[in-house]
Parts: C-alpha cells; sequence; structure tokens
C-alpha cells in the first residue's frame, strides 16, 4: 500500500514537474530551422536554467575579413523565458550581447535578435513552417544534439 | 617572538594569495574562455569552425556540421613553440537530421580575399574544413593528430561507402583531433602552419574573437 502511494506520489510529482516546465521537451534535443528562400540554417538549444544558444550556417560562403568577422557560421547565447500558451510555447530570448544584426543574404534571422516568438505544439520530429521577418522557415524539434 | 616572525608570515601570506591570480596570468588559454575561437581555411579563408572552450574541460563546436556539438578537450604537454597540443573530443556521433532541414551550401564560392590566398599565389581548393575531409584517415600519436594519405581510416558509413561530409567531420571530431592552440591574446589573428590536413597548405587562419560568436 505504501509502495503504491509512494508511485502514485512520484508519477504526480514528475507529472507536475514537466507541467511547471514548458520547455522541458527541449532540453538536450535541437530545435532546426532551415530558410525557404536561402536554404541557412539554425539549431537553437533551451538549457534548464533559462540559458540558451543558438548557431547558424547563412550557406553562403563568407571569408573572414577581420576579428569582427562576416561568418558563414554565427552563433550566440543568452537567456531565455518560456510560458505555455494556447497557441503553444512563448518563448522570450535575451542575448548576451548585442552584436552585429545579420548581414545582408546571411539568413536565418530567427531567434538572433531579442524578442518573443510563439512556437506552435508539435511532437519531436514533427516538421512545421514559422513565418518571421519576412522569411518562410521550415522548424522541428529533433532528438539529440 | 612573534614580532620577529610576523613579517616573514605576512610576505609568505601574501605571496600564497597571489599565486591563483600568477596562475590565472600563465594560463595559456585564459583568453580563450567565455571568448569565440574561428578557425579559417589557410588559404581560401573560409569559415570553418567556432569554438567556445571553457575552463572545466568542456567545449561547444560548430562549423560545417550543422549545429552545435557539446565536447571536451584533453591538454597535452607544451609544446617547444609554446602552444599547447589540444584535442578535441566531441561527445556526439551526431543526430538523425530530415532532409527537408539539412544544410545546403547554394551559390559559387565568392573569389579568394586578396589576403591569404593571394600571397600563396594560387587558386583557393575546393576543401573540407582543416583536419576534417571525409575521404581521408587520421592518426593521433603523443597529442599530435596527422592526417592524409596513409594515416588512420577513411570516415565510412556502415556499408562502407564515405560519409557525408558533415557525418565525417563529426565522426573524426568524436574520434579525437588534436591542434595546437594556446598563448593567444583576445582579439589576434594569426596563421597557424601545423594543422593536421594536408588541405589548405597545412594552414589555418585562426582568430580570438570577444563573446559568444
Amino acid at each position: 500500500m505504501h509502495t503504491l502511494t509512494g508511485l502514485l506520489m512520484l508519477t504526480l510529482t514528475a507529472a507536475a514537474a514537466q507541467a511547471a516546465d514548458p520547455a522541458a521537451d527541449y532540453y538536450g534535443n535541437s530545435l532546426l530551422c532551415k530558410a525557404q528562400s536561402s536554404g541557412a540554417v539554425c539549431d537553437l538549444w533551451l538549457e534548464p536554467g533559462g540559458r540558451y544558444a543558438v548557431f547558424y550556417d547563412s550557406g553562403q560562403k563568407a571569408y573572414v575579413k577581420g576579428v569582427q568577422g562576416d561568418f558563414e557560421n554565427e552563433g550566440r547565447t543568452g537567456s531565455y523565458t518560456a510560458q505555455a500558451t494556447h497557441a503553444g510555447l512563448r518563448l522570450c530570448l535575451k542575448p548576451d550581447a548585442d552584436t552585429p544584426p545579420r548581414p545582408a543574404g546571411h539568413s536565418p534571422a530567427l531567434f538572433h535578435e531579442a524578442g518573443c516568438l510563439v512556437l506552435p505544439h508539435h511532437a519531436p520530429g514533427e516538421l512545421w513552417t514559422l513565418s518571421f521577418g519576412g522569411e518562410t522557415y521550415r522548424l522541428g524539434l529533433i532528438n539529440g544534439r | 617572538m612573534l614580532r620577529h616572525y610576523l613579517p616573514s608570515a605576512l610576505l609568505l601570506l601574501s605571496l600564497f594569495m597571489h599565486a591563483p591570480a600568477q596562475a590565472q596570468q600563465s594560463d595559456p588559454l585564459a583568453d580563450y574562455y567565455g571568448n569565440t575561437f574561428v578557425c579559417a581555411g589557410g588559404l581560401d579563408g573560409d569559415d570553418a569552425c567556432h569554438i567556445w572552450l571553457e575552463k572545466d574541460g568542456s567545449f561547444v563546436m560548430f562549423g560545417g556540421m550543422q549545429g552545435g556539438h557539446h565536447g571536451h578537450y584533453q591538454i597535452g604537454p607544451q609544446r617547444s613553440d609554446g602552444q599547447l597540443a589540444l584535442c578535441f573530443y566531441l561527445d556526439t556521433t551526431g543526430i538523425d537530421i530530415p532532409a527537408e532541414l539539412e544544410a545546403q551550401h547554394p551559390g559559387a564560392p565568392m573569389p579568394p580575399p586578396s589576403g591569404a590566398a593571394a600571397s600563396a599565389g594560387q587558386a583557393p581548393p575546393a576543401g573540407p574544413p582543416p583536419g576534417a575531409g571525409a575521404g581521408m584517415g587520421c592518426d593521433t600519436v603523443d597529442f599530435r593528430t596527422t592526417c592524409g594519405p596513409g594515416h588512420g581510416k577513411p570516415a565510412l558509413d556502415a556499408q562502407g561507402k564515405p560519409l557525408p561530409l558533415a557525418s565525417a567531420i563529426i565522426a573524426r571530431f568524436h574520434d579525437g583531433m588534436c591542434y595546437p592552440m594556446g598563448g593567444q591574446k583576445l582579439g589576434e589573428h594569426w596563421v597557424e602552419t601545423d594543422d593536421p590536413s594536408p588541405s589548405q597548405g597545412g594552414k589555418d587562419q585562426a582568430f580570438l574573437i570577444p563573446g559568444h560568436r
């Protein structure tokens, strides 16, 4: 009897923790995006505790011109808040630093600047389409990193 | 008696208190922590990798392998040129990326910059990021990696076919790749002439830039 009660409480606690953390599906996984016009890609990581990292590959052969860079690859880190809404996960990002905006043609700009957007509910592995900043993206939450 | 030893004791105490600061200053990788190391082709200058090195022995690497990847590094002995042999081991063998989300590299390559490639007097070879080509093998002996014909095994899939480039790069770094690093200051741009790979003339251009980029 005590064992059953214990198991029930453990299950309820785990379920409550899941419900309390709307970004739990993202931990340890990769939210990939691909801009449909340029083919540029991104990879967003959300960590427990409110930190994130995002990685971009513009797909352009951008030669490194100097320390300030004009990079094919770009990454940034910052802090986020996540909130469950009827429409999906409302994600607000705040980058650690105000780095230069993406050069023209170096999309994606998704997840690049401070701001909020809603990621609709989708199971891991399912792909969906999102419009942002005049660009259309395909996105998917992929298992692993 | 106490007054007699007090100056010596204070001197010793101050030496101990300064020791951590001196150790930090002498860490050849100190300027890497919290910042971004960028490697680029030694000849064509193309952006090939970004590494976020942490003091706790972990790193994040991206570039040429779609998305970021966690790893850990080992530090070898200091070399005669003052640099450290740093061996990178990715903790992952990659993830299954749907074809719709796979990175592509559209468009023709841009002409080489007026710097490195021009001074080398030749057109940049179209090649993989430094040290990670799909069709060649690599050996690591005593914290030194050498890639090319006759070294190691090519990165192959279960059917014995060469892995796609991004997967081959991940596989190489999962097995471990060692590079000379350290001693540079934030903001520096230098050319590393001891790259493991013969492509790009065995050279890397390297940058140490502030923050995570």
